[in-house]
């Protein structure tokens, strides 16, 4: 963060219209998915299949008779009980995102690409039945055909049917790869099918419509492992971050604002660069509550000032009544030491000195003084109450006892002649004190003329010099800066250095250094040797302190040159020297615009900048994001290039590099690999790179064409699981197909 | 007690499938028990069961020619060379002993291998190409500025920061 950027604020980006903002909310429930009232139209047509995309991302379920599935939820099931009505309520899909509540208490099915959790399968099936609104009784009377993942471990799938036909008694089942599902849809026979989605990247060569699955092959990153490198690489950007981030939120993030990029490393090079970070750099509002300062109205706050003063003025009259008790206490006593003083006129001196005794005073003079002090006082006070300006004259004390020699005194005076001598030398020093400040004040007065005449005459002798001693200051500060830090790292010569003194010192053996003859102890004849305990000290109170006065000395200086210096503007001060305008940092953390922490607003702001290009990067380099595979495009290389024997085959394949799932939906994708993957095949390779129509739903609807086209043929007869076969064969049984996975 | 929100429960009533008629299900339909498994636990047990099997294999083939040393098709064992991963090979091999020519692939084997490309060098604060490392924190870092943010992190924050692209130290 850059020190200052608060109080400099240029005059350049004070111009600048604000940003604008991209807001995330919490997510909202979209209502209740309405169960479809049509079942009619498919009750008993054993020839129209349900065809279920089961994917890590969503779910969908359709007929295989319609052109897009019939209902898409995320493939989770939050059973969680409600204490209030004591009762456990079991929802599925985006139901389960209804609230708070049931929201963190949502399971996926799946365990990164592989069903994993049957509990939540079950109810997904429920759910999708229930939303077909099948109404069969004895099972749903309709073949399935599910996708699953590439190589799906024998288990999962035995568990699946296992639970299919037992549960819901379907007549048969199709199992499928969702890409290759996705490629039939999109009339490909030859070529590489690339499938970039939630949990995982595959890569699957197909030849003659056939997937080649002894080269298949997956990479361990997607779009839920893109959200998590967003989610760490934000939460180490914004530590201490105000607002909760929800998942969703950062799910949100990935999908609208990352994109590919063309060329990374170009591209990412000037990624912060401040001339043109705004076209990149997205503002990201979280919400906030504003902390309002409460506005006083005009009367209210002349209200406010009245009852100040009525409170004032009682206070006062407080005052003054105190005051003018005192008085009359202190009128009371000099009478009644003046009636003291008279009485004791008339009386002994034994009896006198036993009255001034009685009354706390050890002779007359004290008593005189009393009363004068008293009388001087109450003169004072009265004036005061008066309004009467008291000139302030002070009279100059006598000691006329000093004069007189000790032999003409007596041992009384003598006494006081020493009190005398005392206070006269307290007053002679007084005078010596106040006669040095005028002094002093007249030297500063004089060389603030003389440095004003200089400023006067030579502007830019001044302002040189001035600035040179600005400049060595900041180096001072600045080497001191170094020295602490580097006295922080154990292994800096500044710590060895004081690590061998220390040890110097307290080694009682004699260094080698000294010779015969001259080993006398000769520590402390030179001063310096004692600078030796300032240099070892870990906090050195008087650099410390030190530090203050060159800070007190930087401020005056700066404010000088502030008001003298045309040329020096804020952006010159030491602690702007990290001007956020050339900071990268700044750039990441805040894009083009000061930032001011007090503004809520700005404090519950994320910039995503390079993270727009980063996080979808790993896709082509999984190492930045710590998997130790190959980039997809490496991965197709070395199939294409080392893996494919037949040159005729694998240029056919080059003709078809198709793109399917959620990531490939990302600005840029295809240019990319279109890109790179020119830069590595040979020279003239006639490359082709395609995306899918839908990259989400074309799995769904590939998955529907086929069951369509083929239901009732050989191909469907040689790919579906009949439930006379399960019962025969066991639930381990499986067929290998064009679209399917083979025996593992 | 009241509930406090009865539209929410209200809305979650209707929405609970737990109750609704689901004529299509078989009504002795007991789920088997301990059926969820997490993928770990799933390929566990496929080694598990591989190595069973090839040991039985190996006592078979022992069993029928004595002697008769049959090699590994080479062929076979170039195909092998490219993926890398040690274990992947092992459990490659134990296919290959099936003697099927080539290894079936598995959910366990189809990883794709480490990049024989040299990794890029990325600034780790800021994602931009990276010139420098810092010796003390093996953070990399675009320039001078970056270099004085790293200097000034907190304990642990470094690792975390190494921990994004898996080149923190982990003790075990």
């Amino acid at each position: 963060m850059a020190p200052g950027a608060a109080e400099t604020s240029a005059p350049s980006s004070a111009a600048k219209p604000p940003p604008t903002l991209y807001h995330v909310s919490e997510p909202k429930f979209l209502g209740e998915t309405p169960q479809s009232d049509d079942y009619r139209r498919f009750a008993g047509r054993k020839e129209v299949a349900i065809v279920i995309d089961n994917g890590s991302w969503n779910t969908r379920v359709g007929w295989s008779t319609e052109s897009s599935p019939r209902i898409s939820f995320p493939p989770v099931l939050s059973k969680y009980r409600d204490r209030k009505v004591n009762r456990v309520f079991t929802l599925v899909g985006n139901d389960a995102y209804a609230d708070s509540n049931s929201r963190t208490a949502a399971k996926n099915a799946f365990d990164n690409d592989v069903v994993s959790n049957f509990d939540v399968m079950e109810s997904i099936f429920d759910y999708s039945f229930l939303k077909l609104g099948i109404s069969n009784d004895n099972g749903v009377g309709h073949p399935i055909v599910l996708t699953e993942t590439l190589c799906n471990p024998n288990y999962t799938r035995k568990t699946m049917s296992e639970l299919l036909f037992e549960a819901y008694s379907v007549p048969s089942i199709v199992y499928g790869i969702d890409s290759l599902f996705s490629y039939h849809y999109n009339g490909g026979t030859n070529g590489l099918v690339v499938s970039a989605s939630h949990s995982t990247t595959h890569l699957i060569p197909v030849v003659n419509s056939r997937g080649v699955m002894s080269m298949a092959t997956r990479l361990n990153w997607g779009g839920s492992q893109a959200v998590d490198f967003l989610t760490k690489l934000l939460a180490l950007k914004y530590s201490g971050f105000p607002s909760k981030v929800y998942q969703p939120q950062l799910e949100s993030l990935f999908l609208e604002h990352c994109y590919i990029s063309r060329d990374y490393k170009a591209e990412m090079s000037g990624y912060l660069e401040m001339g043109t970070l705004d076209e990149r750099d997205r503002v990201i509002q979280f919400p906030y509550t504003e902390i309002v300062k409460e506005q006083k109205t005009e009367e209210e706050l002349a209200k406010i000032a009245e009852r100040r003063k009525e409170s004032g003025r009682r206070l006062q009259e407080q005052a003054a009544k105190m005051r003018l008790e005192k008085l009359k206490k202190k009128e009371e006593e000099v009478v009644y030491y003046h009636s003291l003083l008279e009485r004791g006129k008339g009386e002994t001196k034994k009896n006198f000195a036993r009255m001034l005794e009685n009354d706390g005073f050890r002779d007359e003079a004290q008593l005189e003084k009393r009363i004068k002090e008293l009388e001087k006082s109450i003169r004072r006070s009265r004036n005061k109450d008066l309004g009467i300006e008291e000139e302030e004259e002070e009279e100059v004390p006598t000691f006329p006892l000093l004069e007189i020699a000790d032999e003409n005194l007596t041992e009384e005076e003598i006494k006081q002649k020493r009190a005398q001598r005392l206070a006269k030398s307290n007053y002679e020093a007084r005078l010596r004190l106040r006669a040095e400040k005028e002094k002093e004040r007249e030297r500063q007065r004089l060389e603030a003329e003389k440095e004003e005449e200089r400023r006067n005459n030579d502007l830019e002798g001044w302002i040189a010099e001035k600035r040179a001693m600005h400049e060595g200051i900041v180096a001072k500060l600045k080497e001191r800066e170094l020295k602490k830090t580097q006295l922080s790292d154990r292994k800096s010569l500044a710590s060895l250095n004081r690590m061998k003194a220390i040890a110097h010192l307290a080694s009682d053996e004699p260094t080698r250094k000294r010779r015969r003859g001259n080993d006398e102890d000769t520590f402390g004849a030179d001063d310096d040797d004692w600078a030796i305990y300032r240099d070892i000290a870990a906090v050195n109170e008087e650099e410390e302190e030190e530090d203050e006065e060159m800070q007190t000395e930087l401020k005056s200086l700066e404010a000088q040159l502030l008001r003298y210096d045309p040329d020096f503007s804020e952006d010159n001060l030491a602690g702007a020297k990290s001007d956020w305008n050339k900071s990268l940092i700044h750039a990441f953390l805040r894009g083009t615009r000061p930032f001011d922490p007090e503004n809520q607003a700005e404090a519950n702001q994320m910039h995503l900048n390079v993270e727009r290009i980063r996080v979808p990067e790993a896709i082509f380099e999984p190492s930045m994001a710590g998997v130790d595979q190959a980039g997809i495009v490496e991965i197709a290389k070395e199939m294409l290039i080392s893996r494919f024997t037949d040159e005729k085959q694998s240029e056919r394949i080059y003709r078809d590099i198709f793109l399917t799932g959620g990531y490939a939906m990302f600005k840029g994708f295809e240019d990319r690999m279109r890109d790179t993957l020119m830069s590595m095949l040979p020279f003239e390779a006639p490359l082709g790179v395609r995306t899918a129509k839908d990259p989400l739903l074309d799995a769904w609807r590939g998955a529907a064409l086929w069951s369509k086209t083929n239901v009732g043929q050989a191909a469907w007869k040689g790919a579906a699981i009949t439930r006379a076969e399960y019962m025969e064969k066991g639930s381990d049984y499986m067929k290998e197909h064009n679209l399917g996975n083979v025996m593992g | 007690m009241a509930p406090s929100n009865p539209s929410a429960t209200m809305m979650h009533e209707s929405l609970d499938i737990a109750l609704l008629d689901k004529p299509f299900k078989s009504a002795t339909w007991k789920p088997a028990p301990r059926r969820n498994k997490n993928l770990k636990q799933v390929l566990a047990e496929v080694n598990r069961a591989q190595a069973a099997s090839i040991m039985a294999s190996q006592a078979n083939t022992d069993a029928n020619n004595t002697g008769d040393n049959t090699p590994i098709p080479e062929s076979a064992l170039a195909g092998l060379s490219a993926r890398a991963t040690a274990a992947q090979q092992a459990s490659a091999l134990q296919k290959l002993s099936l003697a099927s020519g080539q290894p079936a692939p598995t959910y366990g084997n189809i990883d794709a291998a480490p990049s024989l490309h040299p990794a890029g060098h990325w600034c780790d604060l800021t994602g931009l190409p990276a010139s420098y490392t810092d010796p003390k924190t093996k953070l990399r870092y675009a320039n001078k500025e970056v270099y004085g943010v790293i200097r000034g992190l907190g304990q642990g924050v470094a690792d975390q920061y190494l921990a994004v692209r898996g080149a923190n130290v982990v003790l075990k």
